[in-house]
């Protein structure tokens, strides 16, 4: 049987009389004339060993959906993991907004015909700046890990220093990158977290400040879940050796918990994910980097500011990149961040987000998050053999849970909930061997109460 | 003037302000001066190419649509069971550590935000609306609708990257399955998908190559990365930030490539890579591309691909059959995930097998039973880019993508890309004043950087200046990369997603705009005039004093002048929304 | 060099644009005389029905500076030369009451110094003559009226002839710099003249009004140092492109499209802050009391000021370095004055490309001479001595052409020929063809 030429849907031009004529036009007889310039020798001369087309709708979707459909999602599961990435509500609009063909299909127009970008990513910016208590944010990085990495390589060029102390109580894949991106001029030193509170702890703090510290990296909440209390003398005591605070802080808590720009630190972090988008199997994440409008630190930004200005219709509002030329990089760091595509439809997202949680919905979302993991937090404390460390310290969304106590692992615990429909903690034995057999339980404002109750049921099974 | 004799004579008032000397410029757009009508109230008949205005709904920040009480969205209520045991811990947090002042959020019921974000969106072009072959090296193309709603499932939007392996079997599969396909595209045995984007992917095969020279001993004495002007710019900043010396090839004044002799000026026993892209961004394909590798193997570095222009290429030539060691792929331009007005985007860097020890971690393995699994037990991986293994959902569109189209429907995009560039290169050059330095009368692959110096000389405009006036077409291009080699540029990337007729419009457009810079330069100076805005006034924005990337820093700045628009304005027209707090 | 921080736009005081006119400039160009520098050249291209053009041409860029004047800010103050070196071309445009205009008192009550050749007389008014003194000595007292930005009108030799008079105002001399530590004032040329070879110029004159409205509207008024270069006209009519460097003007620096794809462009700056410490590295390594002669040009100009010692501008420097610092052994040197300093030992060079073509050796470095070039090498290649810097922002304007040597020795010029490293930043490094002229 002849062959047919694949006339495709996603390829308007495989018109075989429309190729011809193409062609004619630019003076080429076959398709073969316009490789002219690729030699022979690096000519792939076989068809590519790929699977056949599947030429319908129908077929891609029973194909690609099949594969999906072996997933067992957080829907169907009861999920207590958060370490990081957080399952949420996700308002609708939300998801109607970053589906807008304007805004997904689009790239890097200029600020005319694309002003909707603009003004969205501005307003997110804004409401970001409302939200943290800072006059300037950027547009988003990467993702939270990033965005940590970029503030204090800021910090270092602010202060012309090259020591920074980060706070144990951090996720060592967070650590990790950040020690890769800061390598090898900025030196990391690391300040432990009191055994009893979970805390940074604050005298091992002051024995490592010195005028050599560019600045001191600490997590509200911190990794671990507990809210540093202690914040306005961290920062404090940074501020005193002339170091900046560097706050990294899960922005769906800020409803509830004050915000880092309120006891003085210098550059708040952190990522967007919480903030309307799902969890998308880590696939979901945006960074923010945010300070006073000093210009001393909006000159070390890396990375886009938006910036409103006025046209030459009275009213009318502009947008454009604030301190375009920054021109402060220090010698070893010629080219040392990068502008890329990053994840601009996340801070489109998050905005929106903001926009309907208002306030008051904020502050809802975190009281309701504070009261779960308080409510777990007991139920989990009653089980036999099963100690919350730092108990008496205030958490947010996440605790600690240490099973050490009744001799089993982590891992095997997970694995029997798992049976029973319910995906355990983050299992933290592996990262912070010193804590046991501790796991990371989350519950935010979406588990239920018989959620937990069911959990703490499980485990109690599980546990007998 | 009268005192001229008189000296220092001083001719008219004091300063004032200077619309009055403004010539006046039609807002109208373009239809008018196409259609030579006059009248406002005549309606031009319908012209080529087409008339256009951008959306345009004097819309205000999200800030003064506030309503103090209104509510967007609910969250589930706290059971009561819940405040029995635990009260309201939020009230127990100490002073100074719990919130004092609610974050002064906009306050907007559910249909008015949905509103101002759908109007917003209306002000912006997307590949859905526009013939977007201007974003020239981006490869903007068609992202299939299908692919949406795969990935809009809660199969992969609801999954938590810690979840037990059991569970995420089908994803994991899928990334496994899409590694094999990029190994066969490029020829390379082993692939991740972790990186975010481009430049990471970038990032990520010079660690690679950072680490395999540490593992021979070498990290120290090779300290130096080749790589050309015409490369993506990440790859000299990646170079950089991983430590290394970057020597930069510039293009022969003939080919548009640099020459072999260059090449042997720049490598020696210090090189540890060369770092290159092939076709580079101006279209032009390097022949000798496998001597270049070869050149460096014999001084004893490595050779990556950028592949970022791989969209003409496939299943036409590989990067490891031009003897290449690493090489990436940006799945956001040859593999059609949508760009999402910059990102989330997703990379995918191709090894040799010497080179797989390197890769990121974890891995995704296949075990004997057919069961995938994550390896974290890599000890001389260069451990992890970012969170996590990759932007999930651009890897399920991306795998969509290429089993929608096969290995000969991969082929078909290739030679459609190439096909539709030289047709549009074609139509370019014939209009007067653009030109298409280096290599002429040769064919390009899959874009051109265009240069309009020619008539820049003769009109004094920009060729930014044309690309904002195409806005009023209903499209927008993109110059270049600084610093600009070739001046006054334009880049060109007309996909496969593009018909001819599209073609023949994008060409005409630029044709009206180039004769516009010629006979009425100052419509093209003082545009867009269709447009959701007009000229923006750029010097807030270098002014410490006067710049705002907030809501709160331009009140804080400029409240007085808001103010006083603002009673112009309401003197005029009753405002419909309520003022912001 | 950009770039201290500048007066910026201040929503108080109208910024102040000084104008001067060479009205005979580009007469010779339409009648093919090529110039109209040098005695009696505009009265011959009258005659062959020249039209003077170069006060339509100031009038287009200052309509051009009205229509992108920002509103809100308060308008410029003109302060102009007479008649048809800059009253006529305000005339035309009508600024008058927008725009509050002074015009200068005529510049032959001033103080007159010995007639220069390179303009000749203006025979096209009444007004009498203009000549290459009247631009230098409007120049001088513009400077003096504290201008925040100086347009004027004309070819190379008008730029020549306002760098002239500006230095004249200052102390500084050929570094550009003024000893008080003042800056001569930012200058931007409106091309008028035939040959244009001076950086100093903007591509139209209309890009000339809008780049000044711009720069004079923005916060940061970044300058940068441009290249003041003329032919030799004489041997220009004969046919022979020979530009010379006279010096060095500060002009607005362009606000360019912004990039919404890449990094950030660096600023000049940051490439030569960057070019100097990769420079000065070198050193370190280098032998103690190891000679480095230091070329003209403001990439050089930056290793000398990260060394921390004077440097000729348009002039050859050489300093001797040592662990504790480096030494001037020769200022603004001659052949001869180098080979002393040399004292027999070998040396390194440090040269930056000339002007737009790319000249490395034969235009505006002549005292690095084949015989310095030589001796510098003391038997090795000469090329090893070489060592060459340039912003990646002038090699980019090469767009591929190689770098080209006219030592006047061919066979030195041979020698020099190949590819080339440029250092082009601290860890940034390009290859270039070096080919003979």
């Amino acid at each position: 049987m002849p062959e047919q030429p694949i006339v495709h849907p996603y390829i308007p031009n495989t018109i075989p009389e429309i190729r011809a004529e193409m062609l004619a036009a630019i003076g080429a007889t076959d398709i073969g004339d316009l490789y002219a310039e690729i030699p022979e020798r690096l000519r792939l001369r076989r068809p590519l060993d790929l699977p056949p087309a599947l030429r319908s709708e129908t077929e891609l979707v029973r194909e690609v959906g099949g594969l999906l459909e072996r997933n067992r999602s957080t829907r169907e599961l009861v999920s207590f993991l958060g370490a990081g990435c957080y399952e949420h509500q996700v308002p609708a609009v939300c998801d109607e907004i970053n589906g807008r063909a304007e805004f997904l299909t689009a790239y890097a127009g200029e600020p005319y015909e694309d002003h909707g970008r603009f003004q969205a990513l501005f307003e997110y910016c804004s409401m970001m700046g409302e939200l943290l208590d800072m006059e300037v944010v950027n547009v988003p990085v990467y993702d939270g890990f990033q965005a940590a990495a970029t503030a204090l390589r800021m910090a270092a060029r602010v202060t012309g220093r090259t020591r920074l102390l980060l706070t144990d109580a951090i996720g060592r894949d967070k650590r990790s990158k950040i020690a890769d991106y800061c390598a090898p001029d900025l030196v990391l030193e690391t300040v432990p977290f009191d055994q009893a509170s979970g805390e940074l702890d604050r005298g091992a703090l002051a024995a490592l400040l010195r005028d050599d510290v560019a600045a001191v990296y600490v997590e509200q909440p911190n990794h671990l879940g507990v809210v540093e209390t202690g914040l306005a003398e961290v920062v404090e005591a940074a501020h005193e050796v002339g170091a900046l605070a560097v706050v990294s802080v899960d922005p769906s808590t800020l409803g509830v918990l004050a915000p880092p720009a309120s006891v003085g630190a210098d550059i708040a972090c952190g990522d967007i994910q919480p903030l309307g988008i799902h969890q998308h199997f880590g696939g979901g994440h945006g960074g923010f980097i945010a300070s006073a409008d000093d210009p001393r630190i909006v000159m070390q930004y890396p990375s886009r500011l938006f910036g409103i200005a006025p046209t030459r219709v009275a009213g009318e509002y502009g947008f454009g990149d604030v301190a375009y030329e920054r021109t402060s990089f220090a010698l070893r760091e010629e080219g040392h961040e990068w502008v890329g595509t990053a994840a601009a439809l996340w801070g489109i997202t998050a905005g929106v987000y903001l926009a309907l949680m208002g306030p008051q919905g904020m502050r809802e979302l975190g009281e309701s998050e504070m009261a779960r993991t308080h409510y777990a937090m007991g139920r989990l404390a009653a089980l036999p053999g099963v100690r919350i460390p730092f108990e008496r310290s205030h958490h947010v969304q996440e605790f600690v849970a240490d099973f050490t106590g009744t001799g089993r692992t982590v891992a095997d615990v997970n694995r029997a909930l798992l049976e029973r429909g319910i995906l355990g903690g983050a299992d933290l034995s592996g990262q912070f061997p010193g804590l046991g057999q501790a796991a990371l339980y989350a519950a935010t404002e979406v588990r239920t109460q018989a959620d937990i109750d069911r959990l703490a049921v499980a485990l109690g099974e599980v546990l007998a | 003037m009268t005192a001229a004799d008189e000296a220092p004579a001083t001719v008219g008032g004091s300063a004032a302000s200077v619309p009055s000397a403004r010539p006046h410029v039609s807002h109208r757009g373009p239809a008018e001066a196409v259609a030579g009508t006059s009248s406002p109230h005549a309606i031009a008949p319908k012209p080529f190419p087409r008339r256009f205005h951008q959306a345009s709904w004097d819309e205000p920040v999200i800030f003064e649509l506030s309503t103090p009480g209104a509510r967007g969205v609910l969250l589930p209520p706290i059971e009561p069971g819940i405040r029995e045991a635990v009260g309201n811990p939020a009230a127990d947090l100490p002073a100074g550590v719990g919130r004092a002042r609610p974050p002064q959020l906009p306050e907007l019921a559910q249909l008015h935000v949905l509103r101002h974000y759908d109007r917003l969106s209306q002000e912006n072009l997307g590949v859905d609306l526009n013939i977007d072959v201007g974003q020239g090296t981006c490869t903007m193309k068609y992202s299939p609708k299908v692919n949406e709603g795969l990935v809009r499932s809660h199969k992969l939007a609801e999954l938590h990257p810690l979840q037990d392996e059991s569970t995420v079997q089908g994803i994991l599969e899928l990334m496994w399955r899409l590694e094999r396909f990029l190994a066969e595209i490029s020829g390379m045995d082993r692939v991740t998908l972790q990186p975010a984007a481009g430049s990471q992917a970038i990032w990520t095969n010079v660690a690679m190559i950072r680490a395999y020279h540490a593992s021979r001993g070498e990290a120290a004495a090779r300290d130096e990365v080749v790589t050309t002007i015409f490369s993506h710019p990440s790859n000299a900043a990646a170079a950089k930030v991983a430590g290394y010396r970057v020597i930069t090839l510039y293009p022969d004044p003939e080919t548009g490539h640099p020459s072999l002799d260059a090449l042997r000026a720049a490598v020696a026993e210090r090189t540890a890579a060369l770092l290159v892209t092939n076709p580079e961004d101006t279209g032009i394909f390097n022949p000798e591309v496998d001597a270049f590798v070869r050149v460096v193997h014999e001084a004893g570095g490595l050779a990556a691909y950028d592949q970022a222009n791989a969209n003409g290429i496939l299943g036409i030539t590989r990067a490891r059959d031009a003897g290449f060691d690493l090489c990436h792929f940006n799945l956001h331009k040859t593999f059609s995930t949508p760009h999402g007005s910059g990102g989330p985007a997703a990379g995918a860097c191709g090894v040799t097998g010497e080179l797989g020890p390197f890769l990121p971690a974890p891995t995704v393995e296949r075990a004997a039973d057919g069961t995938f699994a994550l390896d974290h037990d890599r000890p001389q991986s260069i451990g992890s880019v970012r969170p996590w293994y990759g932007v999930a959902p651009n890897l399920v569109r991306a795998y969509a993508w290429i089993r929608s189209l096969g290995p000969d429907g991969l082929r078909a995009v290739s030679e459609t890309a190439v096909l539709n560039n030289n047709y549009l290169l074609a139509k370019v050059l014939e209009i007067d004043g653009a030109s298409a330095p280096y290599a002429a009368g040769k064919r390009r692959i899959e874009q051109v950087r265009y240069s309009w110096e020619t008539l820049a000389e003769a009109t004094g405009v920009h060729s930014e200046e044309l690309g904002v006036r195409m806005a009023d077409f209903g499209t927008h291009y993109w110059t270049s990369h600084h610093p600009f080699v070739v001046p006054e540029p334009m880049t060109l990337e007309p996909t496969e997603s593009y018909s001819k007729a599209d073609l023949d419009e994008f060409a005409a457009m630029l044709r009206e705009v180039a004769r516009e810079a010629r006979e009425t330069p100052e419509t093209v100076h003082s545009a867009p005039h269709a447009s959701t805005i007009h000229r923006i006034d750029p010097s807030w924005f270098d002014d410490p004093e006067r710049w705002a990337v907030t809501w709160r820093a331009y009140l804080r700045k400029h409240g007085e002048r808001r103010a006083a628009e603002a009673g112009r304005a309401a003197a005029g027209v009753s405002a419909s929304h309520a003022a912001d707090a | 060099m950009p770039d201290r921080p500048g007066r910026g736009a201040s929503r108080h005081r109208p910024p102040r644009v000084g104008l001067i006119v060479n009205p005979i400039a580009g007469l010779g160009g339409r009648v093919g005389l090529k110039g109209s520098d040098g005695e009696g050249m505009a009265a011959r291209a009258i005659e062959l029905g020249a039209e003077p053009k170069a006060n339509h041409r100031a009038a287009a860029a200052l309509r051009a500076l009205v229509s992108a004047w920002p509103s809100g800010l308060p308008a410029p103050e003109l302060l102009v030369a007479p008649r048809s070196m800059g009253e006529d071309a305000v005339r035309e445009v009508g600024l008058a009451p927008d725009f509050s205009v002074d015009v200068l008192p005529d510049p032959a009550d001033g103080p007159t110094t010995a007639g220069d050749p390179t303009t000749a007389g203006d025979p096209t008014t009444a007004d009498g003559p203009t000549t290459a003194d009247d631009t230098k000595r409007l120049a001088t007292r513009l400077a003096g009226l504290r201008v925040d930005l100086l347009l004027f009108a004309g070819g190379d030799g008008t730029a020549r002839d306002v760098h002239a008079g500006l230095l004249g105002t200052h102390a500084g001399g050929a570094t550009g710099r003024a000893a008080n530590g003042g800056d001569l004032p930012p200058v931007l040329g409106i091309p008028a003249g035939v040959k244009i070879q001076s950086a100093v110029y903007a591509t139209s004159p209309a890009a000339a009004g809008r780049l000044a409205a711009e720069w004079l509207a923005s916060a940061s008024r970044k300058t940068e140092e441009r290249e003041v270069l003329d032919l030799d006209e004489a041997a220009y009519r004969r046919g022979e492109v020979r530009p010379a460097l006279h010096g060095y003007l500060r002009v607005p620096a362009e606000r360019r499209v912004q990039d919404r794809k890449a990094p950030t462009p660096p600023d000049e700056s940051v490439a030569f802050a960057g070019i100097a410490e990769a420079i000065v590295e070198q050193m370190g390594r280098a032998a103690d009391g190891m000679r480095w002669i230091l070329g003209p040009g403001t990439t050089v100009r930056a290793v000398a000021d990260r060394l921390g010692v004077p440097k000729a501008l348009v002039g050859v420097d050489v300093v001797e370095w040592r662990e504790d610092g480096a030494r001037l052994v020769a200022q603004d040197g001659g052949e001869q004055a180098i080979l002393r300093a040399l004292d027999g030992r070998s040396a390194r060079i440090v040269v930056t490309p000339i002007g737009g073509q790319g000249f490395l050796f034969g235009r505006g470095n002549q005292p690095i001479s084949p015989a310095v070039l030589r001796a510098a090498a003391c038997g090795r290649a000469p090329r090893d001595t070489l060592i060459v810097v340039a912003t990646p922002g002038k090699l980019a304007a090469l767009g591929g052409r190689p770098l080209l040597v006219d030592t006047g020795d061919d066979r030195l010029d041979a020698e020099l020929a190949g590819h080339v490293t440029v250092v082009t930043g601290h860890r940034d490094r390009a290859v270039i063809r070096v080919a003979v002229a």
